[in-house]
């Protein structure tokens, strides 16, 4: 047997750490964390972060001198790059996690079922939570999402088209105004939906004046993104498609569209993202409002933000309980919608 | 870039066995001049271009090209990456006006009409004219059997009878039926280079063209591939006219009746010369020709 062993080759990883690269790693590491509660006692320095910014700085000189030890200059710069990157994505990553932590811990303890199956038409922002509900507002931001998604879906996807199949002449003009309008402030697109249609017409505050204002938010970030994911379909396909006897509309709907589909929903996606939690421009083009509006064309409507908005200006216990589980209701909302946008998309592309 | 590797390579191999290879080219194009006349007569329609010539923008890219494709025939273009080869097979059924800043001038007869005459319809004359590109590239958005059947829907074509039987008739001409017959529905990327590059033969002879054109069919494939596509060129080319860019002379003299020689001597690119394959391969009229054919080029 043994024999038999000693003549089979074994898989070794000449290239992965010794243990003298694992002991120096994990050294550079305690030293730091020792050193860093070392200065943190001795200094007026206090707080959760002030650990962490002078533990990375720490670690940053310890492991460079040993790394320039072993490797010499030109390890350091490499492993000076590699902490920069690193340090880079965990300020990135507690940001983050941090915001979620907190929707969730704060939003979780006001979660019951009366939030998704009452309104707070008996009840005010300011009773005790358990009272009331946020289903109109559920309802109502869904309108307002599948408005804009309607509306600037295909304004979205055919200014890309313009802009990538045709190159019309005004491509330039356009390419330049759409980037200018994923300028605008939020509040700008609210108010000229108010200046325009509601002072101006008999039209008053509705979902559907709401879905208007978020698709002006909406249009550039699916245009642009939509425009990026068409240039990527390789001329080729267009050719194909121009070499068969197609017209240049047959070979964009039949082979440009469904080559992109993923992307073009990736488009979607983003552009839902960007304006699913817009408050400013719905405070004056939807209203706050208290009940389920069936009507999207007629009337105030609930959403989410203004909800979230009432409740944290209330300001009570209770009132702003309501805000964060709200917040959290939209993060879901938001969640269930992009996972349904997905699977819907890839249905087919899973045959493969 | 594949090209030029593909051609220094090319040339490399010529260089060390120079005679030898010549005549080996020679009598390839000669065994095949041999098996062609003794079929039957060829079918199709003929091809004719008159004094073409190609611009990119203020770059002349191809001078005075006059050439004649006869029904039924298979012709090769060869020369050095460059030379307008591929410009040349592009003008040939309106492509090259897709390229922003084009130019052309000339005629291209197809049965003794101009494809160029102003109000012709366009998206007619591709129908009749295929082209197989050098890169395979099926829809990636379809499956096997919609590739092939994707030209009715594109073209918006009504095809009488039954679209199965047309499936399989192009996949058997193509070469890839008995590959494929049991996974129509699966989807086209996962074909191997070679199956994808029949597969879009597959998909243009859907469209019962008269003439197909082949830009570097195989210079992204395997030898194996190479030699599959070969097999499906010399089938078709008894019921269609097929005008083929090649880099690999091997495959010039393998698949032709005809050898165009192309060359741009620092200007337009010209054709040089034009003749039966095995008087390109074996007798070369130009003292460039005859460089290039037998690797002494440059």
């Amino acid at each position: 047997m043994s024999n038999v062993t000693s003549t089979q080759v074994q898989p070794i990883r000449p290239w992965a750490a010794s243990p003298l690269d694992r002991a120096i790693t994990g050294g550079s590491l305690v030293a730091s964390a020792l050193f860093t509660i070392l200065l943190v006692a001795v200094t007026p320095l206090k707080g959760k972060l002030a650990y962490f910014f002078v533990f990375f700085l720490v670690w940053f000189v310890i492991d460079s001198i040993l790394v320039m030890r072993r490797y010499g200059t030109k390890g350091i710069r490499d492993a000076l790059a590699a902490k920069v990157t690193l340090f880079g994505a965990v300020i990135v990553m507690l940001a983050v996690t941090s915001i979620l932590w907190a929707t969730i811990s704060k939003g979780v303890k006001g979660l019951h079922i009366s939030l998704f199956s009452q309104t707070m038409r008996t009840t005010s922002f300011t009773d005790p939570f358990s009272n009331g509900g946020m289903l109109h507002s559920i309802i109502g931001t869904l309108y307002l999402i599948l408005i804009a998604v309607v509306i600037s879906v295909p304004m979205g996807i055919l200014t890309a088209i313009y802009l990538t199949e045709i190159k019309g002449r005004a491509a330039g003009l356009i390419r330049f105004l759409v980037q200018a309008m994923s300028g605008v402030p939020s509040v700008v697109a609210g108010l000229f939906i108010y200046a325009a249609i509601i002072l101006n017409t008999p039209l008053r505050n509705s979902a559907f004046l709401g879905g208007l204002a978020l698709t002006i938010l909406m249009v550039p970030t699916v245009t642009r993104t939509a425009e990026e994911v068409l240039n990527l379909v390789p001329r080729d396909l267009r050719e194909a498609g121009l070499a068969m006897g197609a017209t240049q509309w047959k070979t964009v709907a039949l082979v440009v569209l469904p080559a992109a589909r993923s992307g073009l929903i990736t488009a979607t996606v983003l552009g839902v993202a960007r304006v699913a939690g817009e408050t400013a421009p719905l405070l004056f083009t939807v209203g706050v409002f208290d009940a389920i509006n069936p009507n999207p064309f007629k009337g105030g409507s609930g959403t989410i933000p203004t909800y979230i908005w009432a409740g944290l200006t209330a300001g009570t216990t209770d009132s702003v309980q309501r805000a964060w589980s709200a917040i959290l209701v939209l993060l879901i909302v938001v969640l269930i919608l992009f996972t349904l946008a997905r699977t819907l998309g890839n249905k087919r592309m899973k045959a493969k | 870039m594949d090209n030029a590797n593909n051609e220094d390579k090319k040339d490399g191999e010529d260089m060390s066995t120079q005679s030898p290879s010549t005549k080996s080219l020679g009598d390839v194009a000669e065994k095949r001049a041999a098996a062609r006349t003794s079929g039957s007569a060829p079918l199709g329609v003929g091809l004719e271009a008159r004094g073409v010539h190609a611009w990119f923008g203020k770059h002349h890219a191809l001078e005075n090209v006059s050439l004649d494709f006869s029904a039924g025939t298979v012709t090769a273009l060869i020369g050095p990456s460059g030379c307008g080869k591929s410009t040349f097979i592009r003008t040939l059924n309106r492509m090259h006006e897709f390229i922003p800043s084009a130019a052309m001038a000339g005629e291209v007869l197809l049965d003794g009409k101009d494809i160029y005459e102003p109000g012709i319809d366009v998206t007619k004359i591709r129908l009749q004219i295929g082209m197989v590109f050098q890169k395979p590239n099926p829809f990636p958005s379809m499956t096997i059997g919609e590739n092939v059947l994707a030209g009715l829907k594109l073209a918006q074509i009504k095809h009488e009878g039954n679209k199965d039987d047309l499936l399989e008739e192009c996949l058997t001409r193509a070469g890839l039926w008995t590959e494929v017959k049991d996974r129509l529905g699966a989807h086209a990327g996962g074909l191997s280079g070679g199956q994808q590059q029949r597969l879009c033969i597959a998909r243009s002879l859907a469209l019962k063209p008269k003439v197909l054109l082949m830009d570097e069919p195989c210079s992204a494939l395997d030898p194996g591939s190479t030699l599959r596509i070969e097999d499906t060129i010399s089938e078709l080319s008894k019921s269609m006219t097929i005008v083929i860019v090649t880099h690999n002379m091997q495959q010039a003299a393998r698949v032709s009746d005809y050898t165009a020689f192309f060359l741009a001597e620092g200007g337009p690119g010209q054709m040089i010369e034009v003749g039966p394959t095995n008087e390109i391969f074996s007798r070369p009229k130009d003292q460039r020709t005859e460089n290039y054919v037998s690797g002494r080029f440059g």
